[in-house]
């Protein structure tokens, strides 16, 4: 396929999104539509004694963590497919192949959960649903049609890999491979502008009434951002559900070449996981910039205001993501026979991991009685109080990401011995982006301290340019300096049983984080459907309490990984053959 | 084998993330429906009140109308200083500018509320938009949605505040709006914003001797803070039979202060306590002038105005102080008022201020200045 002609259906398909930028029929429609419903409690049907926020929310959620891994996988699959292509090596396209193989189980679910969250929208919230039907016309029927393209390109992907895997056919699957992904992504704007656009209306009058185009109400202010959150999230969390995968399959196996071959994918998985979760704090930033540029109030509410506890969990649980994840790098250490010169720097690394984690779970601003104030001697700790303010969490955050790139970077080079004769030099370079970086780190977070907040704020540029330029400079270093280098076997396999559980927590951590932060995220509505525009008056418009909260992400972050797991079985029941039975497949 | 294990595994990890979501604080919905107050025959001290309430409650003003930089801190400035000097304000071209009088104020709140963009503070313009748009939401339309009565009610209560006398209109009868009772986040009554009104709240001068009350039932807390830490007095308040001073008996003093009272008003009781003067004995108190217990008491006792342009002073002498707090740090503050020779402002002269403030400036009455410079906005 032509480049010209994939350009051609891409701009095909961001058409379809706004369908009105080829056909201008919303003057009419603007005509028809006076506002936005204004629901009385008597207009929300009560059905059995459901809740019906609790049945959306549960609905909701479960669609979303298995359409954020359906829509991931192919996107990191086209690009381990395309490093076989580059490395002439099939263990990747092996390895891209098992990911989709796993994607094809997880598709008919999301399809399913989909079904069942429109139909209890539909049910319970008839109002708001005719509302943005009437705002976002065709714009629904077309995500249908997508839905159906993409179902369709997702199978033709799988099902021709063997038929299109060599010479020039190969390229032909990575550019079905392609299509696939720019119509899931596409999918994911599209649904993206519905759940932005009741944060951030766009495209009405204060009423309610359609006085813009499809577009813009697309194109609302929080559309972009969340766009690019949850773009980075999904490759993220699909890295941390295939290593689930891959640590399942090599607990179960006993086989030790399979057990090789899941322990590689593990570890190509986890390296995916941290690649999309690197940037993700400063997608966050941009998104929580935006929400404060939108509503100052929306902003405070999120951020000092009553859901400001819940920064605190996301700390843990992000706390607990890059424990486990280093946990699980140092355990690679032992994979190779130079492995144990690098273990006498682990519990450094370990320090400074646990050091962060801690700083960036110090509460700042809170909510606190007068009994707890009196406790405090104030409404800041007096020693710890300073911990909880951004310089400090800002330092905590970068060093946590930078030690964990070191801990890649030590595993990288335990199997590779230099043969350049500038090797020397290079490592003191390196050493010399650390120190540099690291001291940059720090002083700008000590220099946040000193400074009006304006410039509190800029001093977390240095910080991440310091970081990204640790992590890039080291990258390309090492490439260079290890071109030709004396590669040490790599025991894939040897790995303790319980670095595969460090693995497994990845995939649990991230889905409860993405369950929180989907509450975080719509609780900033607070009692609107659609934020200032239509009221949401039902029983259930208020912010549950943060256990309330817990105890339905926990329920659905369960329901979801033991339908994973049941899925991860079925895989590998699809590989097991009955004895005598090897022969007639 | 491997299927139970793993499931295990993720139901004592979520077991754990559950339990921590339990331990937090917990911040319960408010549940009961919106309560209507008729504003028929309502009046002026009734407006002042319902203004107040708004502002803290329904209104949300304080969300970011407080000490943390978000946006000037109403209740805390000098208003009565203030809202002329907005007037005045050459850069302010809306429908009071270049007027005087309490109608232009009033004008004046009310664009603010309405067109919060009509005049930016200083620094507290939207991010890029070089002070010219405002991040204020406007009050009338969602999510706040304060109706025209509401509105006057604000108005009223910040005309009150400016020591003005409240020019807006009463309700009428036939109008007789209502008024949704401002949601206070689950507490049942509104705070107060200032000492004096929460000292009448919780009635303290009954048995303390505030307010030149006279009463003599607790301890004399003229002074305190040469007796108590800041932690003790907060105690003293919250669990009042932990000590008992030497003369008076236990049990006397409530002990649901903790369950009544908002932490903003203990906050505000306990520093009008320990800016308290000492009790001076009859025969001195004619000769030495009373400790100040407001940072404007102290601006006037030592004559900061006659040389800084402290809100609207005009005065040039000394270097302007509007948004000082962004320059120095309080430390640096102190010393320059201290010891006013060691670093002279590029354009003044030395020797021009006072060197005795360290010792002429009270102990409790250095905090009230530094705390009022330090929030000054530009």
């Amino acid at each position: 396929m032509r480049f010209s002609t994939l350009f051609a259906i891409m701009a095909a398909l961001t058409a379809l999104i706004a369908p009105d930028l080829l056909l201008a029929a919303t003057e009419e429609v603007a005509q028809v539509l006076e506002g936005a419903p204004k629901p009385s409690r008597m207009d929300y049907p009560v059905i059995a004694g459901i809740s019906a926020r609790t049945l959306a929310w549960i609905m909701a959620q479960m669609h979303l963590f298995l359409a954020a891994f359906v829509l991931a996988v192919p996107l990191f699959a086209i690009a381990t497919e395309f490093m076989s292509v580059v490395t002439g090596d099939d263990r990747f396209d092996n390895m891209a192949r098992e990911f989709m193989k796993i994607t094809m189980a997880a598709y008919s679910l999301t399809a399913l959960v989909g079904g069942g969250l429109l139909l209890v929208l539909l049910v319970f919230y008839p109002q708001l649903m005719g509302y943005l039907i009437k705002v976002f016309r065709g714009q629904m029927l077309i995500y249908a049609a997508l839905f159906g393209m993409e179902s369709v390109t997702l199978y033709i992907y799988f099902y021709s890999w063997d038929a299109l895997r060599r010479g020039n056919r190969k390229y032909y699957h990575m550019s079905i491979g392609l299509l696939l992904n720019t119509i899931g992504l596409t999918l994911m704007f599209v649904a993206n502008a519905w759940t932005s656009f009741m944060m951030s209306p766009a495209g009405i009058d204060p009423s309610g009434a359609i006085t813009g185009t499809v577009w813009e109400a697309t194109r609302n202010p929080l559309w972009n951002p969340l766009n690019l959150h949850r773009f980075l999230a999904n490759i993220a969390y699909g890295g941390a559900i295939v290593g689930g995968y891959s640590a399942y399959m090599f607990l179960a196996e006993k086989d030790p070449v399979k057990k090789a071959h899941y322990d590689w994918m593990g570890y190509t998985s986890n390296f995916i996981a941290i690649v999309g979760f690197i940037p993700l704090p400063f997608a966050g930033y941009w998104l929580m910039a935006e929400i404060y540029a939108y509503s100052q109030q929306m902003g405070i509410t999120a951020m000092g205001g009553i859901l400001a506890w819940l920064f605190i969990i996301q700390a843990v649980l992000i706390g607990t993501i890059m424990l486990a994840a280093n946990y699980y790098l140092w355990s690679g250490l032992m994979r190779t026979d130079r492995g144990a010169q690098y273990a006498k720097y682990v519990k450094y690394i370990a320090v400074v991991i646990v050091g962060g984690f801690l700083v960036w779970v110090t509460p700042h601003t809170l909510i606190l009685s007068t009994a707890e104030i009196q406790n405090l001697g104030g409404t800041h700790h007096k020693i710890l109080g300073p911990l909880g303010i951004m310089p400090a969490k800002n330092t905590a955050v970068n060093l946590m990401l930078v030690f964990t790139f070191m801990s890649f970077q030590m595993f990288y080079r335990s199997s590779r011995v230099p043969v350049v004769a500038w090797a020397g030099a290079a490592n003191m370079v390196v050493i010399a982006l650390y120190v540099v970086g690291i001291t940059n780190i720090a002083g700008a977070g000590i220099y946040g301290y000193i400074t009006p907040t304006v410039y509190k704020v800029g001093a977390s540029v240095p910080q991440v340019v310091s970081t990204l330029t640790i992590i890039i400079g080291s990258v390309i270093i090492d490439v260079f300096m290890l071109r030709g280098a004396i590669s040490e076997k790599v025991h894939w396999g040897r790995m303790t049983e319980r670095s595969q559980y460090a693995l497994f927590v990845l995939p649990v951590a991230f889905t409860w984080l993405m369950g929180l932060m989907g509450y975080i995220r719509s609780s900033l509505r607070t009692n609107w459907h659609i934020y200032t525009i239509m009221k949401d008056n039902s029983v259930d418009a208020y912010i549950p309490t943060v256990g309330d909260a817990g105890n339905v992400i926990t329920a659905v972050t369960l329901l979801f990984m033991a339908v994973m797991v049941f899925v991860f079985w079925l895989s590998r029941l699809g590989q097991t053959k009955q004895k005598g039975t090897e022969a007639a497949s | 084998m491997t299927f139970l294990r793993v499931i295990g595994f993720s139901v004592v990890l979520l077991g754990f993330y559950a339990l921590f979501a339990q331990t937090l604080p917990q911040v319960e919905p408010d549940l009961s429906d919106p309560v209507e107050v008729s504003t028929d025959g309502l009046d002026m001290e009734g407006m002042i009140a319902l203004g107040e309430s708004l502002f803290t409650g329904k209104g949300t003003c304080t969300l970011c109308h407080n000490g943390m930089g978000r946006a000037p801190d109403t209740l805390e400035m000098d208003l009565a200083a203030t809202f002329p000097s907005r007037l005045a304000d050459p850069k302010y071209t809306g429908v009071s500018a270049g007027k005087t009088g309490p109608e232009a104020i009033e004008d004046y709140i009310r664009e603010s509320m309405q067109h919060p963009s009509a005049y930016v503070v200083a620094g507290f313009g939207k991010k890029g938009s070089n002070d010219t748009e405002s991040p204020m939401p406007t009050v009338d339309k969602a999510p706040i949605e304060l109706s025209p009565v509401e509105m006057n009610a604000v108005i009223a209560f910040l005309q009150d505040r400016a020591g003005l006398d409240p020019t807006v209109p009463l309700p009428s009868a036939d109008e007789a709006p209502v008024a949704e009772e401002p949601a206070t986040e689950g507490m049942v009554e509104a705070p107060v914003t200032d000492a004096l009104a929460a000292i009448d709240k919780y009635n303290c001068a009954a048995c303390h001797n505030l307010k030149d009350s006279g009463a003599d039932l607790g301890p004399e807390l003229g002074g305190i803070a040469n007796r108590m830490t800041r932690a003790q007095v907060m105690e003293a308040i919250l669990d009042p039979n932990a000590t008992i001073a030497k003369g008076f008996s236990a049990g006397l003093m409530p002990e649901d202060f903790s369950d009544e009272m908002h932490t903003s008003e203990l906050l505000l009781i306990v520093d009008y306590l320990l800016a308290l003067p000492e009790p001076a004995p009859q025969e001195e108190t004619d000769e030495e002038e009373p400790l100040a217990t407001t940072a404007l008491e102290v601006i006037d006792k030592f004559g900061c105005a006659g040389c800084h342009d402290l809100d609207g002073s005009e005065a040039d002498v000394g270097p302007r102080l509007q948004g000082v707090g962004q320059r120095m740090t309080r430390e640096e503050l102190k010393s320059a008022i201290t010891n006013p020779n060691a670093t002279i402002a590029k354009g003044f002269e030395p020797d021009m201020m006072p060197d005795d403030f360290g010792e002429t400036i009270a102990d409790s009455e250095m905090p009230l200045l530094l705390d009022y410079l330090m929030n000054l906005p530009e």
